[in-house]
């Protein structure tokens, strides 16, 4: 589904991933995991097509096309999804017409008919309950006064009412409590399933108690470094990034 | 240096009413403005003055099937229609107007309502050369008059202006609401042509009495060759409510300056604005809000979404005399600049002689926001959708405090992305508000 190469990417002529290489198949879920400033969220804004980021070499295909020469739009139109780290604040823009437009321009995509306003508003209760969210929000301005909790429910709301192939996840679980890090996670795995794939970007080790990652990923210097089960996360947790830093000084 | 009075009638624009203000001291006693005055600084009247215009005496002929689109249901039987400055009685309905007065009467025919002319004389700053103009020349004025105790509903005054001859156009409007009572006002200015080059000069006095409400709503979309100067003066009092929302969309050049005078406690006076400019448009709003009583509120959100070389200029001050002790003032600017040639002059002005007051002010220029573009992307709507659906969302903030549910459903299709391309079923898509 997703195949990166030997992908280097640059943001204002700082060199952020140096050469990352990763497969992701369907029914997957990846966990990278990092320390802060290790080129994790570049990783998955570059593959969202965040404008500020510029890959300087290599190759990214997802389903066999070039992901790196579609505009943002299109990639999320393929079925990309980025759940953002800090979701964005749209003042005016009504989660409700947000959502049903999004759905509508990837629909067009893959040429289903559109969903007008009530048979958008009969689907949409459906994805409500995948994060158990108060129909209330739908109605208000797209993350504005939302908690952080919230914010980061309704990125997964959106991917509930989106269905993407490939969801990234940056930083999901920040500034989450237990009980919303639980919600989230379940909302997740119900929408995760054999034909799908999900990449999840990290720090810490608790999302991974709740989200099974089937590989767990160490990047390091804007590099995957090293891979492993999730068994990996555990060690990591316990043991902190010192020792793989040693492993590759090492050799 | 002074100027003789045979220079100060001199401009094209006069030419037509030269007779009138030959007679009047008030007039002759001003100097055109220029961006020498602190007030009209940010802008040039030079093609105003230019205006080749003259006074029209009769209303022309006008297809009723041509207003449709301007049609206010909810003022049925309360709508004066004035075609290039003169009353229409075929195309106004004034069929159910309760308990309202409402009348067109000529400028000669001597009596004037109780405070007519006293509103509009209280700016501060010195005289105005426009409202004296306004004085000095208007023909016909419209008298809205509204008892104590009325729910008076819907008044909507239409302004056409034709194709053809261009034309100086003075309406003159005085708005009195009783006690008690409240009374919504649409003011529209629309022209039935493109070319045109018609010059308003508009005057409109509000007298809102104890504990009554006045909900204005002004909408200028006259042609792209117009000018539009207009004065609205108004005075509120004890525990009553007045609240505007003026949308600006027309006119090369287009002055609004607002005025209130606040002279009572627990009110509210409201003055809310959104001028949507394109091409070389100019948008020129100054406002005043005169707190001169305790425990009065003010609150205004003024809006510009300024494309091309358009330019945008907001002047607003706010006095808080030192006898208004606990005046709450709100006052927020917010421009959006959508190309690298768009211009906005912003100047808040706080002036508060009181100490017990809670006053905020605030303005900002900028562009759309790149990460909000992004993230609407990132969600599968492309990039021009995106930046239409942000203006959108930017303007509507000021259209959804319009009161009157068809002028607000007008006004959000007018600034819908879809405005220029009509499109019915795309524009199913927004969000009605």
């Amino acid at each position: 589904m997703l195949s990166i190469k030997n992908l280097h990417v640059a943001a204002e002529n700082a060199k952020i991933l140096r050469g990352v290489d990763l497969e992701v198949k369907p029914g997957e879920i990846h966990a990278i995991m990092g320390l802060n400033g290790s080129g994790k969220s570049t990783l998955v804004k570059t593959l969202a097509g965040h404008p500020h980021y510029e890959a300087t070499a290599g190759e990214v295909s997802f389903e066999g096309e070039d992901l790196l020469e579609l505009e943002p739009d299109e990639r999320a139109k393929k079925g990309v999804f980025l759940a953002f780290q800090y979701p964005v604040e749209l003042p005016g823009v009504s989660n409700m017409v947000f959502l049903r437009h999004a759905l509508n321009s990837i629909r067009a995509e893959r040429g289903e008919d559109e969903l007008d306003p009530l048979e958008f508003d009969d689907y949409v209760r459906e994805c409500l309950k995948v994060v158990d969210m108060n129909p209330a929000f739908l109605d208000r301005s797209v993350n504005v006064d939302f908690s952080g909790g919230e914010k980061k429910r309704n990125e997964i709301l959106q991917m509930a009412v989106l269905r993407p192939k490939l969801a990234l996840l940056d930083e999901t679980d920040s500034g989450l409590d237990i009980d919303a890090l639980r919600t989230v996670a379940d909302g997740v795995n119900q929408l995760a399933n054999e034909d799908n794939a999900v990449v999840l970007v990290t720090h810490y080790q608790r999302l991974l108690n709740h989200i099974e990652p089937d590989f767990v990923h160490v990047m390091v210097n804007g590099k995957l470094v090293k891979s492993g089960s999730k068994e990996l996360a555990l060690q990591l947790e316990e043991r902190g990034y010192d020792w793989i830093l040693k492993e590759i000084e090492e050799g | 240096m002074t100027t003789s009075h045979e220079e100060k009638l001199a401009h094209p624009l006069l030419q037509s009413v030269k007779d009138k203000l030959a007679k009047s001291d008030a007039f002759l006693a001003l100097d055109a403005p220029g961006r020498k005055d602190e007030e009209w600084r940010f802008v040039r009247l030079d093609n105003v003055f230019k205006a080749n215009v003259s006074v029209a005496t009769a209303a022309a002929d006008v297809p009723a099937a041509k207003l449709a689109a301007h049609n206010v249901p909810e003022a049925k039987g309360r709508a004066l229609v004035f075609v290039d400055g003169v009353f229409s009685k075929e195309l106004s309905d004034t069929s159910a107007l309760g308990d309202i007065s409402l009348e067109v009467v000529a400028s000669d025919s001597g009596d004037a309502p109780k405070a007519f002319g006293e509103i509009a004389a209280l700016q501060l700053g010195g005289e105005d050369y426009f409202a004296a103009l306004n004085a000095a020349t208007y023909a016909q004025r419209v008298d809205v008059v509204v008892g104590k105790d009325v729910s008076a509903g819907t008044v909507h005054l239409l302004h056409v202006r034709t194709a053809g001859e261009g034309r100086l156009v003075t309406p003159r409007v005085f708005v009195s609401v009783g006690m008690g009572s409240k009374l919504t006002l649409v003011e529209e200015h629309v022209s039935l042509d493109a070319d045109t080059e018609h010059v308003t000069n508009a005057l409109v006095e509000v007298e809102v009495a104890e504990s009554a409400t006045v909900q204005h709503v002004k909408v200028q979309d006259e042609n792209l060759a117009s000018h539009h100067i207009a004065r609205t003066a108004l005075r509120v009092a004890e525990g009553s409510n007045y609240t505007s929302v003026t949308v600006t969309f027309g006119a090369a050049f287009s002055r609004h300056d607002l005025h209130a005078e606040i002279l009572g406690g627990s009110s509210i006076a409201g003055l809310h604005g959104l001028a949507k400019i394109s091409g070389r448009q100019v948008a020129d709003t100054h406002s005043v809000m005169n707190h001169a009583h305790p425990h009065a509120e003010s609150d205004q959100l003024h809006k510009c979404v300024v494309d091309d070389r358009a330019h945008a200029v907001f002047n607003g001050k706010i006095f808080v005399r030192q006898i208004a002790q606990q005046t709450n003032a709100f006052q927020l600017n917010r421009n959006l600049l959508l190309s690298d040639r768009a211009k906005v002059d912003t100047k808040p002005q706080l002036e508060i002689f009181a100490d017990d007051v809670k006053c905020t002010h605030g303005a900002t220029i900028g562009q759309l926001d790149e990460d909000q573009l992004f993230y609407l992307q990132a969600r599968g709507i492309p990039a021009s959708q995106a930046a239409n659906l942000l203006t959108y969302a930017f303007a509507a903030e000021v259209v959804e405090r319009v009161p009157v549910l068809s002028v607000r459903k007008r006004l959000a299709a007018r600034i819908s992305p879809d405005h220029r391309r009509r499109n019915k079923e795309a524009s199913r898509e927004w969000p009605p508000i």
